[in-house]
């Protein structure tokens, strides 16, 4: 089950999005998306779960991530890091 | 035995070993986190591997004593000969029940009431009290107390601090460590921070978890602990005490004071404040003042330790004030968890337990080949056959066979020496056993040592390896018992007080040479004298016509002991000459070197391969026996007028030396089987330091053998070297003509060289 997406016709610019639960097969997928064009946004608002290491992605790559995060866990605890 | 038992029994050992070898390392050097760290480990996966089976009162000590540690890790129970004696004695006590289930498949009965002893050891060094509950303040780690100062809210209340640091690897055996974290309750506080720094962006491993989590919460250690149980190796969780000092002076401490001085300073000030501002007693104001100053000191605040001793001058509410001064002062900075410790890079997780490797793969791909190469010189025999069915002249078939011999020869010794390198074994194997046994006898003894090693690579035969401990250990209880002097004498000498053992190996052709050096007394000749003739030994004229190093020597005499008392280790009756026949039975030899004042060297050469060794079959009567090779200095045909009848005995003029002869005929008890021969065959070899002829009735073949240890009923005869089967299927005895010799009675009255 995939979670990360990112259309391939989307305009330059589209974020990528992670919906739903992302499992952590998600993180390679998550960081080559990052990697292929590091100025895309990640919309991770509606994630509802993410795995440590598709938050470790976002951590390491430093994303410019939209809106709050849907997962309510990372959202309280851990956006202060995100977001930086 | 079952496999999951067998692995059991294996790694049971190896983690005792670790762990015996890192309470060690700690004991020398207490503050060394990184072992306590492995030490904790080792009993983790102890706990865990006993936890496969049924023995609960095993499982409860380890369960005990990974509580223990894990206070210790923490930094909540100091590190300190009480915990580190009751570990040393858990594993010993391990150790033992392993062997006891390997050999009788059940624990021992004392079990229980032991493992439940050490148990409660554990938990008593984890309850001691009012102090151990000062101590968890000053030594609440660094990250944990950058965590709370970020959490700044929750001043007054009991918290747990937790710090997660998931192995590498985390992913692939199935862990979502934040998914763990979601799971804890009370969460007050979460940070995640990379570990190590990021590698470079190239090397992008998604799947390499390269986290360091900490949190704070605010329920019991117990239930936090529970929710990382499966992952309790990477976890460390602190309680943070109710009155520690408060959130806010935290972070205002000056960011210089580290975070252990700083807590000393916070607990002299609430110490003052007990004391109500009243001066009334002055011992406790200046013990106060001093705890500060020195603590200050130790951090290098020569200054401000200096104004805490003035504002003593000026009573309790000035000292109050100076010390809150100095712990409040400095331009405020908060710490964030990212500005805490540097970053350590993530330990590598499996790499100092070391899975038994039984064979190098190098070794088993050269023995496929030989054995290729076998079934190829196999395959000539048959052309051979067909060869002599076509009615080949006996002479050229002699010859093709001849060369084939050689081959298979060749190769049957080639695959001999590389089978025999699979039984190599590190010598570090012994040389670590030693680090313990060392330890104990010193401080038994009162004496301090420092004892090293080199050459732990060496390698060996398994069979040598494992048979060198025992004398080896003789000899370094020697030089500790014997060779150290004490240390008043040491500090009269001008050495060092700590006494020196070194165990050294290395290899020197085909043997292994094992030296055990000790800088202490060094052996007195003149004393071995007297002793050796004390003893009966030698006579008066004999020690005194003996050089130096002969006598020296002597220590190895059976029935000689130096101990003027009977000492607690050493002197029990066995003396060095155990060393001398250890080393021989595994086919090398023991000698000493010393000098006065300085120090001996006790030097065992051993082989180090069982080898093939080339054998010479002789007779004698009517049986046939081998002699090494190797113990033959030459062969002489003599014509028998030559050899006198002198007094007791008989003997020859040999390169215009006499030498006796003994007939081995005699030797081995065959009697008076004479013989006419025209000429003596003598066999010319080395026995006590002293050349003999050996006279043998005939000569038969020279064989390539593998010699057997003497074992069962042979092993206890003298002179037997071993035992090798024959081509005929005959087994064929193989002499030892120097410990023969040596132990005949009839040799001792032979008239010796030059008489």
């Amino acid at each position: 089950m995939m979670a990360v997406f990112h259309r391939s016709d989307a305009e330059p610019g589209a974020p990528i999005r992670l919906e739903g639960v992302c499992p952590v097969e998600d993180a390679e997928t998550l960081a080559s998306l990052i990697l292929e064009n590091p100025n895309t946004p990640v919309d991770w608002t509606s994630c509802t779960r993410m795995h440590t290491a598709v938050y470790q992605v976002l951590l390491r790559l430093q994303p410019t991530v939209l809106g709050p995060c849907g997962d309510p866990f990372v959202d309280a605890w851990l956006i202060p890091l995100g977001r930086r | 035995m079952n496999e999951l038992l067998e692995q059991f029994l294996i790694e049971t050992r190896e983690l005792v070993q670790s762990a015996t070898e890192d309470l060690l390392a700690l004991e020398a050097a207490p503050g060394d986190a990184e072992a306590v760290n492995r030490v904790f480990r080792a009993f983790h996966t102890l706990k865990g591997s006993v936890g496969l089976f049924d023995y609960p009162s095993w499982f409860a000590l380890l369960h005990a004593a990974e509580d223990g540690l894990s206070a210790a890790r923490a930094g909540t129970l100091s590190v300190d000969a009480n915990l580190i004696d009751v570990s040393l004695e858990t594993l010993d006590a391990t150790a033992r029940w392993a062997e006891a289930i390997e050999t009788t498949k059940r624990l021992p009965d004392a079990t229980a009431a032991e493992a439940n002893a050490l148990a409660a050891r554990y938990r008593s060094l984890l309850t001691s009290g009012p102090k151990a509950q000062l101590a968890n303040v000053a030594a609440l780690p660094g990250w944990a107390a950058n965590l709370i100062d970020a959490s700044a809210e929750c001043g007054g209340m009991a918290l747990t601090a937790v710090r997660y640091r998931p192995r590498e690897d985390c992913f692939f055996a199935g862990d979502d460590p934040l998914g763990l974290v979601r799971k804890v309750p009370g969460l007050l506080a979460v940070f995640v921070i990379p570990a190590a720094p990021w590698p470079p962006g190239a090397e992008f491993d998604a799947y390499a978890c390269n986290l360091d989590i900490t949190l704070l919460t605010g329920a019991p250690r117990e239930e936090v602990e529970a929710v990382f149980r499966l992952v309790g190796d990477q976890v460390t969780a602190v309680e943070v005490p109710r009155d520690r000092p408060t959130a806010s002076a935290r972070a205002a401490v000056t960011p210089s004071l580290d975070a252990v001085v700083a807590a000393i300073l916070a607990e002299q000030v609430g110490v003052l404040a007990a004391a109500g501002g009243s001066d009334a007693d002055a011992g406790r104001l200046e013990a106060c003042a001093r705890a500060a100053a020195n603590a200050l000191l130790s951090a290098g605040h020569d200054g401000d330790a200096e104004s805490c001793k003035r504002a003593l001058e000026h009573g309790s509410d000035a000292l109050r004030e100076a010390i809150e001064s100095i712990l409040f002062g400095g331009p405020t900075k908060p710490s964030l968890p990212e500005a805490g410790e540097p970053p350590v890079p993530s330990e590598p997780f499996g790499a100092d337990v070391t899975r038994t490797l039984r064979v190098d793969a190098t070794r088993v791909d050269a023995l496929l080949a030989l054995a290729g190469e076998l079934v190829v010189a196999r395959n000539a025999l048959g052309h051979l056959a067909t060869r002599a069915e076509a009615g080949e002249s006996a002479a050229t078939l002699a010859r093709a066979i001849r060369d084939a011999d050689a081959n298979l020869g060749r190769l049957s010794a080639t695959l001999h020496r590389n089978v025999v390198s699979l039984r190599l074994t590190r010598l570090s194997k012994v040389f670590r056993r030693f680090v313990r046994p060392v330890r104990e006898a010193a401080r038994t003894l009162g004496k301090d040592v420092v004892l090293d090693f080199d050459g732990e690579d060496t390698e060996a035969d398994r069979s040598i390896v494992e048979n060198l401990f025992e004398p080896l250990l003789h000899v370094v209880r020697n030089a500790l018992d014997h060779g150290l002097e004490d240390e008043e004498t040491r500090r009269q000498c001008g050495k060092p007080q700590a006494g020196h053992i070194r165990i050294e190996a290395g290899q020197d052709g085909d043997s292994i040479v094992v030296t055990v050096s000790d800088d202490g007394r060094g052996i007195d000749p003149a004393f071995i004298r007297r002793r050796a003739v004390e003893r009966g030994l030698r006579s008066t004229e004999a020690a005194a016509a003996m050089d130096d190093d002969a006598v020296t020597d002597l220590i190895f005499a059976p029935g000689f002991s130096t101990a003027e008392a009977v000492g607690a280790l050493s002197g029990r009756g066995v003396g060095m000459d155990a060393v001398r026949a250890a080393a021989e039975r595994l086919g090398g030899r023991v000698s000493v070197e010393s000098r006065i004042g300085l120090g001996t060297v006790v030097r065992l050469n051993l082989p180090r391969t069982v080898s093939l060794i080339r054998v010479m079959v002789v007779g004698a009567g009517g049986e046939s026996y081998g002699v090494a090779m190797d113990a033959i200095v030459e062969v002489v045909r003599k014509p028998r007028t030559s050899i006198h009848a002198v007094v007791g005995g008989n003997a020859a003029v040999l390169r215009r030396r006499t030498v006796p002869v003994v007939r081995l005929a005699d030797l081995l008890g065959h009697g008076d089987s004479f013989t006419a021969a025209q000429d003596a065959l003598l066999l010319i070899v080395q026995a006590a330091g002293e050349t003999v002829a050996l006279e043998v009735d005939r000569f038969e073949e020279r064989i390539d053998a593998v010699v057997r240890p003497p074992s069962g009923l042979v092993g206890f005869m003298p002179g037997v070297a071993g035992t090798t089967p024959l081509g005929d299927g005959r087994v064929l005895l193989v002499l030892d003509p120097a410990t023969m010799l040596a132990s005949a009675p009839t040799v001792d009255e032979q008239p010796g060289e030059g008489r």
